[in-house]
This record gives structure tokens, sequence and C-alpha cells, in this order.
């Protein structure tokens, strides 16, 4: 077994060590596996953990690697997925009782573009059921239990790509696949202190991921670095004909020619409004290093919309639809949380016209948000108001001073199809992680990746380590 | 021209039912303590037995609301008990009110929805 200095290595440094033979793929599986079933049911953070298959992969990469077939910087690197995602032949549950039972017969295209790749699947993570789109106020919304981020056990990981987070936290395993619809990957990041990547719409194939939202839903990386956000988006990343979404775009990690400093970072007017004064202070604090290596322009003005309206309506409405089966059965009495009981059949009821004009105002908000978003490298905002919400407590009786700043950036950036990046910043009350957000224009992955890792060479937040052994 | 219909008979009998809702929405109580009252023409709800409201405490909401929280207790009452119906009523007149806000962005006609309709070309 491998040293905790070891496991809570980057994918870069991991990388550089396989290949070099001075790691094992196969010792790596098995130290991480031993996490996964040792500190992951604390933390409520796996579903199902996928060990001989795994240990399999990994004998087949070890040796691959040996005989001089080294496919890249993934090769032999574990790694988790949320649950949302198909995976052929082992349990996919979607984080909701109805589902603990559901087998695909095929893997879905992310899956397979790891594998091709070389990494090696070793679990699949606990997330909120359905991905929270029929509605949750509470962390106790997963048929596994509430994921607890590593840092505090009477805390929520966030959601809904829960596991995902928390797992990398705690050097369960080195990267996690998520999903994001309106925050479900910059959400957990945050709350479990790594750094997470929400790709453009589109970037990223949806095909054999459970169904949310068809016009918001994403899929992305959790990882340690920024640095190594970008090595994974560019296995995932590219057109399928599976998903039409998934746009024919390249990406390429590192980007060539490389993206440098000096960088133009814009800070919305109110981005600090009714935040816990942890979160505001850190983020200035983060403010302070963008700018050894940024021009920072403060109260950039954002087009003024109903992002959250237009977000939840949009939500609301295409998850009723995608879910209308569980609903009209009465199955959705089996969810977890109250909240995903009943949320669904508001979204059954709304009218056709609303639906259009939401998507009718999203057409305007995109193209208003690329004018001002092409001035800058990056927009940066505290990701969330506070730090992770109790467990126990309904998430609108946690900080209810404290309702973020403005404007409303996940569901704006969402709306737009817009990229984000979420990274650790600092520790906020009960020793909890706050995070510092980067969202910028379509497409601008690697203009967030360079800001990003510029910003982790200077701190050294992301390398902390929860209080878990 | 002929108009294809659906291929679930039963959205279309919903549908009906939305319109002959709407059509007898004055029969309707502005807070909903009574059973939805239907004209003959529309089928039998597949769940009969609505659950009762008394021991609920119904807010305030708007008329549109209220007809629209009919139509969800006609379908689903008997998988939502009293106290979930109640806020399911509260759910969609925060959606009702959404909407609301919504209609005062102005569009044209020429601002379509942010959605891509592809004609389908099998092979390619």
């Amino acid at each position: 077994m491998y040293p905790e200095d070891v496991l809570y290595l980057p994918v870069r440094e991991l990388a550089a060590g396989i290949a070099a033979g001075r790691l094992s793929p196969v010792e790596l599986t098995l130290s991480y596996l031993e996490r996964l079933e040792r500190i992951g049911p604390s933390l409520n953070a796996v579903v199902t953990v996928l060990r001989d298959q795994a240990i399999e992969e990994a004998r087949r990469a070890e040796a691959e690697i040996r005989e001089g077939r080294y496919r890249g910087a993934l090769h032999g690197i574990p790694y988790g997925v949320k649950d949302l995602l198909a995976t052929k032949g082992a349990p996919t549950t979607w984080g909701a009782a109805p589902y603990r039972n559901q087998v695909f017969d095929y893997d879905a295209t992310v899956i397979r573009r790891l594998r091709e790749a070389g990494a090696i699947l070793v679990a699949k993570l606990a997330m909120v059921e359905l991905a929270g789109g029929l509605g949750y106020d509470e962390a106790n919304a997963s048929f596994t239990g509430p994921t607890r981020t590593p840092w505090n056990p009477r805390y929520w990981a966030g959601g809904s790509s829960s596991g995902s987070a928390a797992a990398v936290a705690a050097a369960l395993v080195p990267f996690a696949i998520g999903s994001e619809t309106s925050g479900s990957i910059v959400t957990p990041a945050a709350f479990c202190g790594v750094t997470g990547l929400r790709p453009t719409y589109g970037r990223v194939s949806r095909y054999g991921a459970m169904p949310l939202c068809w016009t918001l839903d994403k899929i992305g990386p959790i990882c340690r670095t920024a640095d190594d956000c970008g090595l994974v988006l560019a296995a995932i990343a590219g057109p399928d004909p599976l998903d039409p979404t998934a746009v024919d775009r390249p990406y390429r990690y590192p980007p060539v020619p490389e993206i440098r400093p000096p960088f133009r970072i814009g800070v919305p007017r109110g981005a600090t409004d009714r935040v816990q004064p942890e979160v505001r202070a850190n983020f200035e604090a983060s403010l302070e290093v963008l700018g050894r290596f940024c021009t920072v322009v403060h109260d950039v003005e954002l087009p003024d919309f109903p992002y959250s309206d237009i977000a939840e309506l949009i939500i609301d409405a295409e998850s009723a639809s995608a879910h209308e089966e569980l609903i009209e059965s009465g199955r959705v009495q089996e969810l977890t949380a109250p909240g995903s009981r009943t949320g669904g059949y508001g979204g059954m009821v709304i009218l056709a016209k609303d639906y259009l004009r939401a998507m009718r105002i999203r057409g305007l908000v995109e193209r208003a948000l690329d004018e001002v978003f092409a001035q800058y490298d990056a927009i940066a905002h505290p990701t969330r108001a506070t730090v992770a919400y109790p467990i126990g407590v309904p998430f609108r009786e946690a900080y209810p001073k404290y309702r973020g700043g403005h404007p409303a950036m996940i569901p704006a950036a969402n709306l737009a199809g817009l990229p984000g990046i979420a990274l650790p910043n600092g520790f906020g009350e009960n020793g909890l992680p706050t995070s510092l957000g980067l969202t910028g224009r379509a497409f601008e992955e690697n203009r967030l990746i360079a800001v990003a890792a510029a910003y982790q060479r200077e701190t050294n937040w992301h390398l902390m380590r929860p209080p878990v052994t | 021209m002929p108009i294809e219909e659906p291929a679930d008979p039963s959205r279309r009998q919903f549908a009906r039912a939305m319109v002959l809702l709407a059509a007898t929405a004055p029969l309707l109580p502005a807070c909903g303590s009574g059973r939805l009252v239907l004209p003959a023409a529309v089928p039998e709800p597949d769940t009969p037995l609505l659950p009762r409201l008394e021991d609920a405490e119904p807010q305030p909401v708007s008329p549109e609301t209220e007809l629209l929280f009919q139509l969800v207790r006609h379908r689903y009452g008997a998988f939502l008990s009293p106290e979930q119906l109640e806020v399911v009523r509260k759910d969609i007149d925060a959606v009702r009110s959404a909407a609301a806000r919504l209609r005062r962005i102005p569009l044209g006609p020429d601002d379509p929805p942010a959605a891509i309709f592809r004609a389908y070309r099998g092979g390619e």
C-alpha cells in the first residue's frame, strides 16, 4: 500500500511516477480501493466499489505500460464516477431507491473514453437522488444517506455530485467525474475543498448519463488541481454521434500555444453582498493573489435578468418530463427526501408557453453575457455564499442571512452554458473550506484553467488534507 | 392536410381535459377545499379517491395556481397526502410567480427559443 503522501498527489504527479516506473497502477489501485472500503462508508461517499474489475484493469494497464504502450497521463490512474453514468454490468442507481438495482448493458461515452485513455474505474460514487432534479431541501437526499464533507463529518459534502467531491477530498480516488445542471459540480467542489470544472454545455457527451434537464446537463471532472481538470477534460471531451448536443470543437490540453499571464479578471458588482464574512475575506485575499498576475477590474456590471427564475422554470419542466414515468406511477414516493417526493408535480403543469418564454429569454441571456465575458479571461466570484450546510438542518434554515452575491452566478452561467471552475481559497467557520469561482466565455475552459493553475502555483489551499485517515 | 393523431391517446384525453378545465374555470373554488368539478365529457380520473384537504392549511394562491393545482390533485391526488398537496400547491404558485416575472421581459417574434432542432438523416 502506498502512503497518504502518494495518494494525495495530483494526477499529473501520479502519471509522472507511473511513466517513470516509480509507481505501480496495481499498487495504486489497491491503495485507493482500501481507502474507498475503509473511509468511504463513514462519509457515505460510495455506492459501489468495483474491486475485481478495477484490479483486472490495473493489471492490464501495468502490463501495457511495461511493454512500452503508454497511452498518456491517465494510463493506470484510478478514478471514480458519479453514479448517474451507465456502467456496463455494474449497478447505476442515480442515487435513488427506485433504481437501486438498475443495471445497464452499455457504458456511457465518458466511461468508454476514460477506459480508452487507460484510466481505471474503481468506484461508483454517491449522488443526490436523481441529481436533485425533483427538488430537495436537506442533505439526506440519497438512498445511501447524506454524503459528509471530509473536513467536518457533521456537514454536508454538497450536491449533487456529492461522492465525487468527497472522494477526491479524502483521497479515496485521485480524480472523479461529476455532472452539473445548475451547481452540481462547483458546489460540492466548494464544500469539499477540491477543484471542480464545469465544462461548456456540449463540450462533453452525455450519452449514458441520467438526463435531468436536456438543455442544461453537463459532465465534468473533479480533481485536486486545475491542471488535473484539464488532463481529464482532454480525455472526455469531443463530439459523439450518440449525443447530438456534443459539439465538434477541438479541445486540447495543455493548449497550444500556451495561455500565459497577464490575465484580465472581472469582479461583478455585488459579488460579495450577502456572503459569510469569511467567504468575503477569503475572496478578497484571492483577488490580491490574482492581482500579482492579473489586471483585476472591479464593479463589472452584468446584465440584469431573473436568472434563478429562468433556470428553475426550465429545470422544473424538463426534469418533470424526464422523470414523468416515475411521477405518474407514484413511485416518486420511494425517494428519500420529502422534497423529492413532491417536487416533480409542479413541473407537470408548467404551461408550454411559459417554458418557451423562458427558453426565448435564455437566448437573450447568452448573448448579453457573452458581450461582457468576451472582455475578460474570467469573471471571479465566491463559488458559494457560505461554507457547507449542516446535516440535519433544512437548507433554508442553515444560513438564512446569507443568500449569495449578485447576480446569482451559478444559474446565470449554467443558463448560458458557460464553463466555470471552483477552487479552494481558504477556510471559514467550523473548519470548512471556502471556494473561489472563475467563470469564463463559452469554450474557454483552458483560459480558466490557466488562471486557476496560476492561482494554485501561488497558494497551497488545494494541497490541504482533511482530518481523515 | 391531415392532422396527425398523438401517439398516446391518454395524452389527447389529458389535453382535452385541460381545455375543458380552462373553460370551466369559474366553476372551480378560488381556494382548493373542494373536489374538482369536471364536465361529463371528460373521462373519469385514473385515481378517483382524492385525499381530503381539510386537515392541511391552504395558503391563499392565485386563481391560475388553483386551476393548475386542481389538475395535479385530479391526476395524482391518490399518491399525495394533504400535507404533500399543500407543498405542491406552493410549488405551483412559485412557478406561476416566476412565470409572471418572466412576462415582464419584452420579447419579439424574432426571439426564438434557445434550442436547436436539426433534421435527422440516418447514418450521418
